[in-house]
């Protein structure tokens, strides 16, 4: 008999214990951290949002951390987020070296880390990345660059941040076409830090030197945009060509206004959205991930302008 | 009533050779299942396959990589390429549907990647690339001039994303590629070419299903051979 209440004590204890065990998860989601590398780009504050939304909608808690593009503050995120009970991280690194450190720690500390849109130069810490096919993406431009210039003419092109992958696809996707045309001439090359203003001056200074150049390829949208101001400030908006990369609103618009003349729309909510899935994916069990999933990018210009809106198809 | 059994009596009693010699035996087997789990567990397989690309990825160059698989993979790769009547007829009837089935897609994205093959008269040549008939309303456009982007690459299907560390080594692959294809395949085949003539070939497309049918089609040439 003292044996039978033992037991049913036990059993009443232990179904309590595990009710308790229940509500209080009910009470608290799973913290999910989304860090970007800046949020002074509307081109990443429209890939960190979209993570929070769709990290929320699947019942997480969504924090957002913006890097200022310093590899230092982003360690101080990784740092806070590693003490502090986040369960995986949606990544966007300054730095494809400098930013590999950061994911070793969360990996050391098993929280998994989904890269967006920047790589890092590592296959085995990251859970996934994914990836806009930047490379592609600019051979399509440098298409339609030969095409609009007739294979002829100067340009100056306006490289990103140079410590970032990205950069360079573009850029060596570019030049894959480009190069192959001896008539098309590149006069300078310079970086301006995928900052608009920082596209402006950097565009007056080389315009400066460079006065009759025929197009810029800037590797970004928003350089793309400084650099319209300062064509626009020099009064040659009507006979330099521009081309830029994103999908941002502004330069659609510019497209459809005949002020920029392609861009390459990458598709930054669908990366978001595909992270956030991923990272649900592994709280719930999987392990099985691709390490790189590329991205592909659409060639924007005026004749199919009206199928996209910003930063991705219209309708969507 | 349970504890007045004869198996629980025995239980009870620790002495008893029967229980000794039942958990000697139940001891001995969870260390040997334990010993297995733990040899099994300290070693992986992987299919010969794909322990030769990892090796081959960790000794050699984007362009080494690009030799090795032209010289000793390219024969029987031509071998998979689908017949284009094939190609088109499934792909006029359901482009998604075929694009599923037999396409890679290496991307995210709306672009699927093919090896078709066929042999065909030349219609037209132009210094950039020489025109053949697909069926009644696709014309084919085989590159001989310039070869830009990632089709041949992503075509093949040799090369993986996730096995390079950075994608510009993954891109450098397909600058090298169709090097090697322009310089191999496409220029000495189109020398003395001319309208009418018979030829077999092999080659790479980029497709977007989503905008199929088109009403004509870049071909990056793998093999081309003069009949």
């Amino acid at each position: 008999m003292q044996h039978f209440l033992r037991d049913i004590l036990f059993l009443a204890f232990g179904m309590l214990f595990l009710a308790g065990c229940t509500n209080s998860k009910l009470k608290t989601k799973a913290k999910i951290a989304v860090v970007i590398s800046t949020l002074n780009n509307p081109w990443f504050v429209v890939l960190g949002e979209t993570a929070v939304e769709r990290v929320n909608e699947l019942g997480y808690e969504a924090v957002l951390f913006d890097s200022q593009n310093n590899p230092s503050k982003e360690t101080e995120h990784f740092d806070n987020i590693l003490s502090s009970g986040y369960k995986a991280i949606l990544f966007n690194p300054t730095d494809a070296n400098g930013s590999i450190v950061n994911v070793r720690a969360a990996k050391a500390a098993g929280i998994p880390v989904f890269c967006m849109d920047r790589e890092i130069n590592d296959t085995e810490c990251a859970t996934a990345q994914i990836l806009s096919d930047n490379y592609s993406g600019c051979v399509a431009i440098g298409q339609e660059f030969v095409k609009n210039l007739n294979g002829k003419g100067t340009y100056l092109e306006l490289l990103g941040i140079v410590g970032d992958n990205n950069t360079w696809n573009r850029s060596k996707g570019f030049h894959s076409v480009v190069d192959q045309y001896p008539e098309l001439k590149m006069l300078a090359q310079q970086s301006a830090d995928f900052d608009r203003n920082k596209a402006m001056e950097v565009t007056e200074s080389m315009l400066q030197a460079n006065p009759d150049v025929n197009a810029i390829f800037c590797g970004n949208d928003a350089m793309a945009m400084g650099a319209y101001q300062a064509v626009l400030a020099a009064g040659k908006s009507g006979t330099i060509q521009l081309y830029g990369f994103d999908g941002a609103e502004d330069v659609i618009d510019a497209i459809r206004e005949g002020k920029i003349k392609a861009t390459g729309m990458q598709f930054p909510k669908t990366m978001a959205r595909t992270a956030a899935v991923l990272a649900d994916q592994y709280l719930k069990g999987k392990r099985d991930f691709l390490q790189k999933m590329p991205v592909a990018v659409d060639l924007v210009t005026a004749e199919n302008v009206e199928k996209y809106g910003s930063y991705e198809k219209a309708g969507e | 009533m349970w504890k007045n059994t004869v198996l629980t009596k025995r239980l009870a009693n620790k002495s008893d050779p029967t229980i000794m010699k039942w958990k000697r035996l139940i001891s001995i087997s969870v260390l040997i299942v334990a010993a297995l789990v733990a040899i099994r567990f300290s070693f992986y397989t992987e299919p010969l396959e794909e322990h030769r690309q990892k090796a081959l990825l960790k000794q050699f160059s984007p362009n080494q990589l690009v030799d090795y698989h032209w010289e000793n993979d390219l024969e029987a790769l031509l071998q998979t390429a689908i017949p284009v009547q094939d190609f088109m007829d499934g792909m006029s009837a359901d482009a998604k549907g075929y694009s599923e089935k037999h396409a890679r897609v290496p991307c995210i994205g709306a672009k699927s990647y093919f090896l078709i093959s066929g042999q065909t008269l030349i219609n037209a040549i132009s210094d950039q690339s020489l025109t053949i008939q697909l069926d009644d309303k696709t014309t084919g456009r085989i590159q001989i001039r310039f070869l830009f982007g990632n089709t041949a690459r992503d075509a093949t299907g040799w090369f993986n994303a996730a096995d390079f560390q950075n994608t510009m080594d993954f891109n450098t692959l397909s600058t090298y590629l169709n090097t090697r294809i322009l310089n191999e395949v496409a220029k000495p085949a189109a020398d003395g070419l001319k309208t009418g003539d018979k030829l077999t070939w092999w080659g790479a497309v980029e497709i977007a299903p989503d905008n199929f049918p088109v009403t004509s089609l870049d071909i990056v040439p793998l093999w081309l051979k003069i009949n």
